[in-house]
């Protein structure tokens, strides 16, 4: 049984050492419990500042846009950030190149008090990396012990109106930090669609239904690009959340077109293609 | 702290309390939302909650809501319509100490200089402020690093204190003193208990700073590598920013349908990019290093400069929320440290 | 107030000088303002834009030049003579006139830049107060000779006897005679004397930039340097904190400072 956390240092300090990259962006000890936060590392003395463990949580890929200038990158990515780092390069943010992912199986992570897997972890679709540069362990998938909670199907399984009320309830609890945006990777745009002024797409403030908008139309905006990291939900302060609903839209994305997000950088982006025998219908 | 009077109330009448006071008054306490609570009006006595240390948002939005309509107007008639005045007083119950002392920078803000705030100041004035002493410090709270007495408060117009099996409530004003009249004289015995509980030494997680240098180091050291170092991680959402107690920037925004609308302003945040984002395209903050030293500047230094106390209460809000664990703790220990170095070569 | 009169006065006609009355002549007997400081124009339903003012205290009404960059100025400029816009103010401090008695007084502005000096510049030539200062000079230029803004004013400033006016183009177009070149650069080259001198400047912050380095080879002290700064402002009034720079809010302590002032802010601007 290797230890996950000193190969990572290892390899790390490797990578700085023979310059191959000018950065490593990886998880270190945070100041409270049950958490690691982002570090980033310039020289292979500060690897040991690394850790592992059931606490790293945050999509590192958000960072690649903004420290992509500094040169070649390594990254330390559970598969799910892999997969918004194969969406960046199939959309041509980042090039192959430029990030050194150092990845592994994942047994899932831990949120809150460390008692159970992440929901979001529980019905996790792709726990082994697509791509990689350094592999941590033998990169076999890890069984995993808890059990697989899939709650798109019983969020869906339940009538609609009911469905708009919890919707609801969640959009309420929404104070439109944008925590969630700015923790996606895939939200990159230098202006979103909720800053413009002409037009105004929507208002500020907590208002229910631009509320509403904003997170309906950042859903729509990441369908088929969406790793399902739950970087999103966790950022969130007030607890919304709306995973089931993300989380339709990447299967309905695999239902209807045959996508699943993040697989394959030679890949083209899926919503900017097309083929011919593609559901098409709605088209009467 | 000299007060009026102090009197007692068992905690199995506070929500009675609490209704009969609902018949008058608007009543706003702590009111359980899912894994936290907030403050929120209450409908029933019963509807407070004061399980959790603190409410996850602060008590600002009691006084600064996060929209609110400045006026409505009709377009086409150029007519302009003030909204609505505020109906009954509003008791704004279970304040803790952190948030009475991000009252007191609200206050400062809205009220000083040629111009004052009329909308904060006019909800300001109808709220009875009633606080509530906070025994056991949280993991993430550091208010001793700004002296804040959570035992009292000089703002308060009452402030209730947790002992045994009943509250002592303190009477600091005419106004507040109105709402117990009725309620027991403390004794003796009473007053002991809370001062005792006063006096309890709880172990402080954070060793205090010299919070007073600190922010007179800081404005001098503007082009410090050390905002680089704090700012990499940062994302730059506003969830510190929206729970905060202190934080007051915001935006003013039209909105209109046809002929009508209105004019509005809502919370605002230094550390969204577009914040300082000229329209002719130039933004002098084009950084998250830029805004987020802005952030700490602000809070820690011009703040002080300008109204002579700290834009900060130590709640932990910003701690607890925060996706990336930026630690205003950690960050203002490792800006004393770097400083206290630089200054000494 | 109302509009009286709509002044296009750059050759894209993104620029336009408003001349506004009071809907209520009352109200004119409220609204006291000195050079140097502005008003929030609202426009309901597209909001409110910090302007500043750009006659002179002397004239009965007020004039703003606009240059159209966003949703509200976009909306103003979609107005005609006779329509109505919100004004609130004045706001800010002032040019500090006090220093400038007994002065020769250097104006160096760029582009749009010219605008709020110009309510300074007027309100010095006015009969009543040009005695109290002595030699006044100005450098203007534009980027091309169709953005020259206020070309009646140009010529009668040229026109006078009691003052140097000297203009510069980045680029220019046909039919233009004068000179050529940057407004730094032309202040470089006339090198003007900065004895018993204040400069006030204005225009993009790149202008800016290299006219307070030229100024200060030239020998002006930083306190007799003069400029009004720009900052994203919103409430006008010192709270909604946009327009704060290190402790001061530029709506309230600004818009005008001094070079003196500008060095102990951080810098960005």
């Amino acid at each position: 049984m290797i230890d996950y956390q000193t190969e990572i240092r290892k390899r790390a300090a490797e990578l700085l050492k023979n310059k191959e990259v000018a950065m490593v962006i990886g998880y270190g000890a945070a100041s409270l419990p049950n958490r690691t936060m982002p570090i980033f590392i310039t020289k292979p003395e500060e690897a040991d500042k690394l850790v592992f463990n059931r606490f790293c949580t945050n999509n590192l890929s958000v960072y690649l846009m903004r420290l992509k200038e500094l040169g070649r990158l390594a990254i330390v990515s559970k598969p799910c950030d892999v997969r918004t780092i194969v969406c960046l390069i199939q959309e041509k943010q980042i090039e192959r190149q430029q990030v050194h992912i150092i990845s592994f199986a994942c047994p899932g992570v831990k949120d809150g008090d460390g008692k159970f897997l992440s929901f979001v972890c529980a019905n996790c679709p792709v726990t082994t990396p697509p791509i990689y540069d350094s592999l941590i362990g033998d990169g076999r998938e890890v069984k995993q012990a808890e059990d697989f909670i899939d709650n798109v199907t019983e969020f869906f399984s339940r009538l609609p109106q009911e469905r708009w009320e919890m919707f609801k309830a969640e959009i309420a609890k929404c104070i439109r930090c944008y925590a969630c945006r700015n923790a996606c990777p895939m939200c990159y745009c230098k202006e979103c669609f909720v800053e413009r002024a002409l037009p105004r797409w929507i208002g500020e403030g907590a208002e229910l239904t631009d509320t509403m908008i904003f997170h309906i139309v950042r859903a729509i905006h990441v369908a088929g690009r969406c790793g399902e990291c739950g970087a999103c939900l966790r950022a969130c302060p007030m607890g919304v959340n709306l995973g089931p609903i993300a989380k339709k839209i990447q299967e309905d994305m695999l239902n209807l077109f045959r996508h699943q997000a993040g697989l394959d950088p030679e890949a083209p982006a899926a919503l900017s293609t097309f083929e011919l025998n593609d559901y098409n219908d709605f088209i009467k | 702290m000299k007060t009026m009077k102090e009197k007692i109330l068992a905690k199995e009448n506070l929500a009675p309390f609490l209704d009969e006071l609902l018949k008058t008054y608007r009543v706003v306490a702590p009111v359980r939302a899912g894994d936290y609570s907030l403050y929120r009006p209450l409908e029933h006595g019963g509807d407070i909650c004061l399980d959790y240390l603190r409410p996850i948002k602060s008590a600002k939005e009691i006084f600064f809501p996060q929209n609110e309509t400045l006026f409505y107007f009709n377009k086409r008639t150029n007519r302009v319509v003030a909204s609505p005045e505020g109906e009954k007083t509003t008791v704004l119950f279970g304040i803790t100490p952190c948030d009475l002392a991000g009252i007191i920078a609200q206050d400062r803000i809205f009220s000083s200089g040629t111009f004052k705030d009329s909308y904060y100041l006019r909800r300001r004035s109808q709220t009875i402020l009633v606080g509530i002493a906070c025994p056991i410090p949280g993991e993430t709270c550091f208010c001793h690093v700004f002296g804040i007495d959570r035992f009292a408060s000089e703002i308060a117009d009452l402030f209730f204190i947790p002992l045994q099996n009943r509250y002592l409530v303190r009477v600091n004003t005419e106004q507040g003193g109105k709402l117990v009249e009725h309620l027991q004289e403390a004794t003796e015995a009473d007053l002991r208990e809370a001062e005792r509980l006063a006096a309890q030494p709880v172990e402080l997680k954070e060793e205090i700073m010299p919070i007073e240098e600190l922010s007179h180091l800081l404005s001098e050291e503007f082009e410090s590598p050390v905002w680089d170092d704090i700012a990499r991680k940062c994302i730059g959402c506003a969830a510190c920013t929206f729970v905060c107690p202190t934080c007051h920037c915001f935006d003013i925004t039209d909105e209109i349908r046809r002929d009508i609308g209105r004019r509005s302003r809502t919370w605002d945040g230094c550390m969204f990019p577009m914040f300082t984002l000229h329209a002719s395209g130039h933004n002098p903050r084009t950084n998250a290093t830029q805004r987020i030293r802005q952030r700490i500047l602000h809070k820690f230094a011009y703040f002080k400069d300008n109204q002579g106390i700290i834009s900060c209460t130590g709640c932990g809000r910003c701690v607890d929320v925060c996706p990336v664990n930026v630690d205003i703790r950690e960050v203002l220990k490792y800006l004393s440290e770097t400083l206290k170095d630089a200054s000494k070569k | 107030m109302r509009i009286v009169k709509i002044t296009v006065e750059s050759s894209a006609r993104d620029t336009r000088t408003f001349e506004l009355e009071w809907v209520n002549p009352g109200d004119a007997k409220e609204f006291h303002y000195l050079p140097g400081q502005f008003a929030e124009l609202s426009i309901l339903g597209a909001g409110e834009a910090p302007i500043s003012i750009t006659s002179s205290p002397a004239q009965p009404n007020l004039q703003f030049c606009i240059k159209r960059m966003g949703a509200v100025t976009t909306a103003i400029h979609h107005l005609n003579e006779g329509d109505i816009i919100g004004v609130r103010g004045p706001y800010g401090n002032t040019f500090p006139l006090d220093a400038f008695q007994g002065k020769k007084v250097l104006f160096v502005a760029g582009g749009i830049g010219l605008a709020p000096l110009r309510s300074l510049i007027n309100y010095m030539l006015h009969e009543t107060h040009r005695a109290d200062y002595k030699d006044i000079s100005i450098l203007y230029g534009a980027r091309t000779p169709g953005d020259l803004l206020f070309k009646y004013d140009l010529k009668a400033w040229a026109g006078r006897p009691d003052v140097t006016y000297l203009e510069t183009v980045d680029r220019a177009t046909d039919g233009y005679a004068g000179r050529v070149g940057f407004v730094p650069a032309l202040l470089d080259e006339t090198a003007p004397k900065s004895d018993d001198t204040i400069a006030v400047t204005c225009g993009p912050p790149i202008m800016i930039k290299f006219v307070l380095k030229g100024l200060t080879a030239l020998g002006f002290p930083p306190e007799r340097i003069v400029t009004t700064l720009e900052m994203r402002m919103k409430c006008g009034i010192g709270k909604c904190g946009r327009c704060n720079i290190g402790k001061y809010y530029v709506c309230v302590d600004g818009p005008v400072f001094t070079y003196a002032q500008m060095l102990k802010m951080p810098k960005e601007y």
